[in-house]
């Protein structure tokens, strides 16, 4: 039995830093350059408010490590009804910003609960998953994991959050696929449905080829009719309902921000207006950027929530192509890195909440990048790790570090189970 | 068994993590092409989306050039106003009570004000307030920033500082207008310039805009400007315009423009060897200020809706008859054509037959010779000259002064056609010939519609400047002089004065003994005739200028008749020459003759010297132009 820290990823760990340092660095231009006069007062501290945060992650980071991993196995229902404490109380006595009554004040310490309630809801459904029944199918459990996944997910669109809580939802088919109970081509079928919607937007004749594909995709790889079948009729019945939906029932106005980013020039003094100026701001970065607090889209202050939702801008306008994809090949590296040791772990449960972690990382960075260059609607979710937020960072750091508690302390799981 | 469920568990779990690994990375490829496109193929695309954001070219108007006077009086120059412009695009349409609380102004004013700037353009910057006083402008900066899509912009607007209006000659500054825009954008002129719409302003508006300067600055979301791009190194800075001295001299058009108060007409003077415009005007006129500021319904109601046209240049438009100032004329072209000499006497028996009389005014005249017809204005003379065949030694079948003969000579002298002068808004007046009788007369027409010719009656217009131009080509022995206002160009950055290209003189083919002979009888017209009011005799220290003229009524049919005189001064050796018309005043000696005569001495003495002749002035002044045309 190796010692545990002998066992600790420090590859992961000096991602997690570079990743914080990255998003530092585009904080403080955000926030320091030019820009720093039109920001409102409390957001020009966006800086030195993350600095403290990324202070506490650390404490946070450490602490949780040194916790045995058996205490957080155990802890995880009592964190996963604490959680639900946090979300129903922001409810009821929680603060509205830009909308959203999804901040809850604790004297002078803002927290975004729904971003702290991920880590008690992953857990949870981590803890219910890697139990054998679960692993063998039994759809009760099955179940239950997704009510466990709905619960918060319903607060927190309750709260007016849709976006985060879009991204709950989307741990239901993670969380399905890595349990091993449902079989690939299903998630497959479940896969192509939310392509086939997507493509519907961009255009309905991309979606129609991308289904017949889809189909003798099927068939070629499961060799079974009524799969292929299934994903021709039944795919093809969800993309043409998306369509009917988006462009036949629901009035524009409805759908805009959802089909916006296609085509921003016809939005272009609504709800396209953000899109073309992120596409504006990362566009001209170019290849190596305009330098440190140079982005004249960012530092005009033409790019909204530049520390926030839209720091990607600040990445791409200012260090160019090199500097945007630097982040997401660091993040890549970081998703598959933790995947294998999830994997590595030899252990459901580990290897459950890595996924669990894992999935909502990816979402978040597919959704906010993709909002950024204009490939997914603008849907206001942060950067994991790198958008100004000190309880997405917490939250997000408390995963990353439960996640190496884990793999580190994997050999205390053959005790356990 | 449980091994062997695990050993299927742990493959599947690695088959799923591969999975997992081509989704993350297919998901990146996916964001990493469209970096690629964005970044790196499509660049320059969202590179010009993000400058035409951030960076604004901004138009630095360079200072219009000064104009004075031919003694370096400052006519014209600039002075520096406030606009506050309106990005529509950045604005709310809530700010505007706010704006005109500010400024002060009426809201329903601004509020119609910027319905136009958005019908005309969304987007585009305009001027919401022109011309805002220097608090107005404090108050409203220090607002800005709760004014999303204010901008100010200096501009520069004329400052008129002479006594004398010059309204005509030189002309009005004022907003381009979208016709001239379409055909000026290539030099770079943009809404919101101003150029000269009439007069010099007009036509040397190259040389006094100068050259635009540019600025780049960079302009946050809220359209307000933030800093100098690249800290201005790309900035190109104005040229001011040149500075133009006019042959003007301000004293002298100050009193014409005077002794033209409640009168409708025009006076040209000229310098008589140059054809320097020593004086034009036109009245009724007005003061150009009135460009400042924009205009109030009053005012344009004065200038547009106006019976009296006070936008209309009577030195250079007017085409009226020159009643007997045309005699010299006639006196110059039938000795040159060899019809009489000097010496040849036609009878006057107090009017000329030709299907009825035409009486000459003053009787029968007798026996009389070409001198004493011009200084008595002997109509039944130059009818004779008109409509009689001559033979003689030169011509032993007979010369005749057909229409075409006559008005070949009118061209010579500059009638019928536009003066080659540096202002636009000429007419060419009219010197009729066959085609046009047989345009106007298609029942026919004979010597009877003609032989008014003779005398400066009937179908012809002449305009004060074509009859200055001709009296000095009399004055100065036969050369037709190019008008021109601008006498020098000075470039105010290294102080080079040229003179603008102008067309050469022409020489009108008559022997300067002609000349002479014409000259003689227009003296005696002021020493003897029928313009003694035009002598300017001897005063204090200043000795007689002997000023050679000849009066002129021009019949008008329609009320009362237009008093004509020309003149040139002195005599022996002419240095200005003047044409006067004062519409509906009658007799040319009464009103006209004095005009000519004050200006010449404003001139030639720097003042009016005499009691007499100060007197003179405010009789001049109270002779009215009456009825209407």
């Amino acid at each position: 039995m190796r010692p545990w820290d002998k066992n600790l990823d420090w590859v992961s760990l000096l991602l997690w830093m570079a990743l914080v340092g990255i998003g530092l660095t585009a904080i403080y231009s955000a926030t320091h350059g030019p820009a720093r006069e039109f920001l409102l007062e409390s957001v020009q501290q966006n800086f030195n408010r993350q600095l403290t945060f990324f202070g506490v992650s650390l404490v946070a980071m450490g602490v949780i490590l040194l916790l045995p991993a058996r205490f957080i196995v155990q802890a995880a229902p009592v964190a996963y009804v604490f959680c639900l404490g946090l979300l129903v109380a922001a409810l009821a006595f929680g603060r509205e910003v830009n909308g959203a009554k999804s901040w809850l004040y604790l004297g002078p310490v803002g927290l975004q609960v729904a971003e702290i309630a991920k880590v008690g809801t992953v857990l949870a459904v981590t803890a219910l998953l890697s139990r054998k029944e679960a692993r063998r199918g039994s759809v009760p459990y099955l179940v239950g994991a997704a009510v466990l996944i709905l619960i918060p997910a319903v607060l927190v669109v309750m709260q007016n959050d849709t976006g985060t809580g879009l991204v709950f939802l989307a741990l239901i088919p993670i969380m399905m696929f890595w349990s091993g109970a449902v079989p690939l081509p299903w998630m497959a079928l479940a896969g192509a449905a939310a392509a086939a919607v997507y493509l519907v937007i961009v255009n309905p004749a991309y979606a129609a080829v991308f289904v017949a594909l889809a189909a003798v995709g099927m068939l070629l790889w499961t060799r079974s009719k009524a799969m292929s079948a299934l994903m021709l009729v039944g795919v093809g019945a969800i993309a043409i309902a998306a369509w009917f939906g988006l462009f036949r029932v629901l009035e524009p106005h409805q759908v805009d921000r959802l089909v916006a980013f296609d085509d921003p020039e016809a939005f272009r003094y609504g709800a396209g207006f953000h899109v073309i100026q992120a596409k504006a701001a990362i566009g001209s970065g170019g290849l190596f950027g305009k330098g440190f607090t140079n982005g004249t889209q960012t530092q005009l202050a033409y790019i909204p929530e530049n520390s926030t939702d839209f720091i990607y801008c600040v990445i791409g306008e200012e260090f160019g192509f090199l500097g945007s994809m630097a982040v997401l090949l660091v993040f890549a590296f970081l998703l598959i890195r933790m995947a294998g040791l999830g994997v590595q772990a030899g252990f459901a449960l580990p290897r459950l909440f890595i996924a669990g972690m894992t999935g909502i990382f990816l979402v978040h960075i597919l959704i906010n990048v993709g909002m950024t260059i204009g490939l997914m609607p603008v849907i206001g979710i942060p950067l994991p790790f790198i958008s100004y937020g000190g309880s997405a960072l917490l939250a997000n750091t408390t995963m990353l570090a439960i996640a190496l508690n884990l793999h580190a302390k994997r050999d205390q799981f053959a005790v356990y189970s | 068994m449980p091994t062997v469920l695990a050993q299927t568990a742990r493959d599947d779990a690695r088959l799923r993590y591969r999975v997992f690994s081509v989704l993350v990375l297919g998901l990146v490829g996916f964001l990493g092409a469209r970096l690629v496109q964005m970044q790196i193929v499509d660049r320059e695309e969202y590179a010009t989306e993000a400058e035409g954001n951030a960076i604004e070219t901004k138009i630095v108007r360079p200072a219009r050039g000064y104009i004075f006077d031919r003694n370096g009086v400052l006519l014209v120059d600039n002075e520096t106003t406030v606009s506050v412009t309106v990005a529509p695009r950045y604005f709310d349409e809530a700010d505007l009570p706010l704006i005109a609380e500010l400024a002060m102004r009426p809201v329903e004013e601004v509020q119609a004000r910027y319905a136009e700037i958005t019908e005309r353009s969304a987007y585009q910057e305009d001027v919401l307030l022109e011309n805002v006083p220097f608090w107005a402008f404090a108050r409203l900066q220090e607002n800005q920033y709760r004014l999303r899509g204010i901008n100010f912009r200096e501009d520069q607007q004329r400052r008129y500082h002479s006594d004398a209006r010059l309204t005509h000659a030189l002309g009005f500054v004022n907003e381009i207008n979208a016709d001239e825009l379409d055909a000026m954008r290539e030099q770079g002129y943009r809404l919101g310039d101003r150029i000269g719409k009439t007069g010099i302003e007009a036509e040397y508006e190259p040389v006094l805009r100068g050259r635009v300067g540019r600025e780049f600055v960079l302009k946050n979301v809220h359209g307000m400007e933030v800093e100098a791009y690249e800290g201005g190194a790309q900035d190109v800075e104005p040229e001011s315009g040149f500075a133009l001295t006019l042959a003007v001299d301000s004293r002298v058009q100050a009193l014409a423009e005077s002794l033209f108060v409640n009168k409708r007409g025009g006076a040209v003077m000229l310098d008589a060897k140059t054809g320097g415009v020593i004086s034009m005007v036109s009245a009724p006129d007005f003061d150009l200020d009135i460009y400042r500021d924009g205009f109030t319904q009053a005012e344009t109601d004065f200038l547009y809706r106006n019976p009296e046209q006070p936008d209309f240049n009577r030195a250079t438009q007017t085409a009226l008859p020159p009643g007997s100032t045309w005699k010299p004329f006639m006196a110059a072209i039938a000795l040159q054509e060899g019809m009489i000499d000097e010496n040849t006497t036609l009878y006057c028996g107090g009017g000329y037959v030709l299907g009825r009389l035409y009486r000459c005014h003053g009787g029968a005249h007798g026996n009389i010779a070409v001198r004493d017809a011009i200084r008595v204005s002997c109509n039944t003379f130059f009818f004779r000259l008109m409509n009689d065949t001559f033979v003689n030694e030169a011509h032993p079948e007979g010369i005749r002064m057909d229409l075409d003969r006559w008005g070949g000579w009118a061209h010579r002298f500059g009638f019928g056609q536009l003066a080659p002068i540096d202002i636009p808004n000429q007419g060419t007046g009219l010197i009729p010939d066959s085609a046009y009788y047989d345009r106007v007369f298609p029942a026919g027409w004979g010597p009877g519609y003609t032989v008014n010719l003779g005398i400066g009656q009937g179908n012809m217009g002449t305009s004060p400047l074509q009859l200055a131009r001709y009296t000095a080509a009399i004055g100065n022995g036969g050369t037709l002089v190019t008008p021109h206002l601008v006498m020098a160009q000075t470039d105010p950055e290294t102080g080079e004065t040229t003179t603008p290209a102008r067309r050469r003189p022409q020489q009108i083919p008559i022997e300067p003994r002609n000349f002479q002979i014409v000259r003689e009888g227009m003296e005696a017209v002021v020493t003897n005739g029928t313009a003694r009011r035009a002598q300017i005799p001897a005063a204090g220290e200043f000795p007689e200028i002997t000023v050679a003229g000849k009066t002129g009524t021009a019949e008008n049919p329609r009320g009362k008749d237009h008093a004509v005189f020309i003149a040139y001064a002195p005599a022996d050796d002419p240095q200005v020459a003047v044409g006067v018309i004062v519409e509906n005043a009658g007799f040319g000696s009464t009103t006209a003759a004095p005009i000519a005569s004050l200006m010449i001495e404003q001139y030639l003495r720097g003042r009016i010297v005499s009691p007499q002749r100060n007197a003179l002035i405010p009789f001049v002044r109270a002779q009215r132009s009456v009825g209407r045309i």
